[in-house]
């Protein structure tokens, strides 16, 4: 069976696919527990979507971080891709870098399925940092411009979410304005991230198109938010 | 049609959609509302068929989704659903009341039966047969799940899939019942012919529409409406048959979502179809050699529901759940004689192109069309290439290609076996591989028989086998003696399926238990 699905994914696997883009603040600040929180928050959530025999065929999970603008992982699917890798923290706080790289590859993968005749859902974007940008401003106002026009075209939903005091609550708010950012309630990546994985089994058996059924009662799970 | 259904069990033909309806608020309990699944309930709720009423027990909570809850009860074979507050509404309730005036009763129709009520005489539900299986969408619509939920399928199977889930669409649609939202969650599968259609309260009837459905089952008509505010025609219902079938003969691959495509509805709309009916334009990669394995006349039908001025391609026009069922019908009656042609007709994943006759005047060599021999010719009337070449003389080389060569010549070639390699004269039939490996031969592990070389394929193996050889590492793996024999089998023809391995296992098994019980 290996051998028909093959590598190359995006030709046999028709699952509809649901698009997740982490983009996650991994510079130095984040390191000793913030890091180590965050990485096994994101290793139980690559668990969690491998558990469930849809969302693992079906989630394509992409992570970026900033420290230095990286590409950790393109978009893959579980199924393929079962573990993620292990984020180090270092460096400053590119938020608006970051972000461009994220979009750019998330449209890059939407090419894909297009070419290839996927079905696929609203993609996400979920954004992560622990303090205040540092990169360069004119980015960050163009793809905070880049990500509300998407979110109001219901071509993507946006989860941005600051860690800690000293987050800058400001700049996360303008990417999912005009809802406020989420807060993480001290270091709970792992709530986080099982919520994350629940929605995420949940749009994976859903209809492409009927918009995403979020769990708004969950949130309180991870964060004070209140809708 | 060839049974007409009394015009009393039919329901009416109803033009105009019905008044929405308004949520009713209840004053009495909605049973097991809290509960969590697996939660124990056991509410006493009222039952009527709609001729009398009996009190009966909801006794556990199964299985939640968007509309309410699914609940076991005291009624042996049946199940209750148990709608959420907000979707308790006089619109529903006068539909089911509609719904079960009708006697719709047929084995895996799950079409509601009852109605049910609180303590408080308030509509909360209704009673209907219980499913059994595995979603369309968690099987069959996912290729790497099918070989793990149905390991035996081969394509016999999912053409008998076809035919019954054909059969309980057409008992709906002659009593005037549109299914509306085809849809591959709404298809459990216990075998290819035990199968159970669910969420049938949502079915279209009389006024009351469909309001759900999906983009690759709507067809270009009423692509991109709201459908609560229209009811579906007959001929909607047949596109969303058409596309239901695509996707179970080419696993879970939407007819519209070919590759280079723009958005399946675009391509609905536009009548974009990638693929051709005939038999030699062949998509790239593995869904053509899917497509390429059906019948003539199955992919022709397809092509031209699909294709835009394929002449069923207009609504009137797209072919009925009867006509299907015929096209199919010759399909499964076809497919001993086509296992005969080529062994790899019955894989659901074949590997390869269709084995082909051979193009030149008065052979009857089957081969493997392949860009080598462009498609036409079999090996002996085929200029190979000069590597290769053994007996072959510059005259024939040159003298104008292919139709060179004389029937009456016949050299020695090579087996294309790689297990076996031997060099033998073709005769009539025999072009491509020696008398030895048409040999039938059994698996190693169940004995099941086969061409040789169709078993060399697969290490040794019958389909299932060579499935359960690569997943377990139990099953013991081909000895590996000899130099000839330990070439692998080309790795990229596994596990294919060929023959009836199901059907064949399962007679043994059968045959064997009989034998078993005889001697006690």
């Amino acid at each position: 069976m290996a051998s028909w699905i093959g590598l190359d994914d995006l030709v046999d696997n028709p699952t509809s696919r649901v698009a997740i883009s982490l983009c996650l603040d991994a510079s130095g600040s984040m390191s000793g527990a913030p890091i180590q929180e965050l990485n096994s928050g994101v290793a139980a959530f690559y668990q969690a979507i491998n558990q469930d025999e849809i969302a693992k065929y079906s989630a394509e999970i992409s992570i970026v971080t900033f420290g230095p603008v990286q590409k950790e992982t393109d978009f893959q699917t579980v199924a393929t891709q079962s573990r993620p890798p292990v984020l180090h923290a270092t460096g400053d706080t590119p938020l608006g870098e970051a972000v461009k790289l994220s979009l750019d590859l998330l449209d890059e993968r939407k090419q894909a399925y297009k070419d290839n005749g996927i079905d696929y859902y609203q993609p996400w974007l979920v954004l992560m940092t622990d303090g205040q940008p540092t990169g360069s401003a004119p980015v960050l106002d163009a793809q905070v411009a880049r990500v509300q026009q998407l979110a109001a075209d219901r071509k993507l939903v946006v989860f941005p979410i600051g860690i800690g005091a000293s987050a800058d609550m400001t700049t996360l708010n303008r990417f999912s304005a005009p809802r406020p950012a989420f807060k993480l309630q001290g270091l709970n990546f792992q709530s986080f991230f099982s919520w994350l994985s629940a929605s995420v089994s949940r749009v994976s058996q859903s209809t492409p198109g009927d918009g995403v059924p979020i769990d708004v009662d969950g949130i309180k799970s991870w964060s004070d938010f209140k809708f | 049609m060839t049974m007409t259904v009394p015009e009393a069990q039919r329901f009416a033909h109803v033009a105009r959609i019905g008044a929405p309806g308004a949520v009713l608020a209840l004053r009495g309990e909605v049973p097991g509302e809290q509960a969590a699944r697996g939660a124990r309930v056991n509410a006493t709720v009222a039952a009527d068929d709609g001729t009398m009423q009996r009190q009966i027990i909801v006794a556990e909570k199964l299985a939640e989704g968007g509309e309410g809850a699914v609940f076991t009860t005291n009624v042996s074979g049946y199940v209750a659903k148990i709608y959420k507050r907000d979707k308790i509404t006089s619109d529903r309730l006068a539909k089911l009341r509609t719904m079960i005036s009708k006697p719709i009763r047929y084995a895996g129709i799950c079409f509601p039966e009852a109605i049910l009520f609180n303590s408080s005489n308030e509509f909360i539900g209704y009673l209907m047969p219980q499913a059994k299986g595995v979603e369309l969408s968690k099987s069959v619509f996912m290729p790497m799940l099918l070989p793990t939920k149905f390991p035996r399928w081969t394509r016999k199977d999912t053409i008998r899939l076809c035919l019954t889930i054909l059969d309980k669409i057409r008992y709906l649609n002659d009593r005037r019942v549109i299914l509306g939202d085809i849809n591959a969650a709404n298809i459990l599968v216990v075998s290819p012919t035990e199968v159970y259609f669910v969420d049938c309260d949502s079915y279209q009837i009389e006024g009351y529409p469909c309001s759900v459905g999906t983009a690759n089952f709507t067809p270009p008509e009423v692509s991109g409406k709201d459908f609560k505010t229209f009811l579906r025609t007959q001929e909607m219902e047949n596109f969303a048959i058409a596309t239901l079938l695509f996707m179970i003969m080419m696993p879970g691959k939407p007819p519209y979502s070919a590759v280079g495509g723009s958005s399946p509805a675009e391509n609905i709309r536009t009548g974009v179809f990638a693929y051709e009916g005939k038999d030699d334009v062949v998509p790239p990669g593995k869904w053509g050699f899917i497509w390429n394995h059906m019948t003539y006349k199955v992919r022709e039908a397809f092509a031209e529901t699909f294709k835009k001025g394929g002449s069923h391609f207009t609504p009137p026009r797209r072919y009925s759940t009867t006509e299907w069922a015929e096209l199919f019908n010759g399909y499964l009656s076809s497919a001993d004689n086509m296992l005969r042609n080529d062994p790899m007709a019955m894989d659901i994943f074949p590997t390869r192109r269709k084995m082909k006759q051979c193009k030149y005047e008065g052979c009857t060599n089957k081969f493997i069309p392949t860009e080598e021999n462009l498609y036409i010719f079999c090996d002996l009337h085929i200029r190979r290439p000069r590597a290769q070449a053994t007996a072959q003389t510059g005259a024939y080389a040159s003298a104008g290609g292919a139709r060179s060569y004389g029937s009456s010549v016949k050299q020695a070639v090579r087996c294309k076996n790689p297990v076996c390699g031997k060099t033998f004269t073709p005769t009539r039939g025999r072009a491509e591989y020696c008398d030895d490996c048409w040999r039938q031969v059994g698996c190693k592990q169940c004995g099941y028989m086969a061409a040789k070389w169709m078993h060399d394929e697969r290490g040794g193996y019958c389909q299932h086998h060579a499935y359960l050889a690569k997943t377990t590492p139990s099953v013991t793996k081909p000895p590996t003696a000899s130099k000839v024999t330990s070439q692998p089998a080309k790795s990229n023809v596994p596990w294919g399926a060929i023959f009836g391995w199901g059907f064949g296992i399962l007679i043994a098994i059968l045959i064997i238990s009989a034998i078993a019980s005889a001697g006690r």
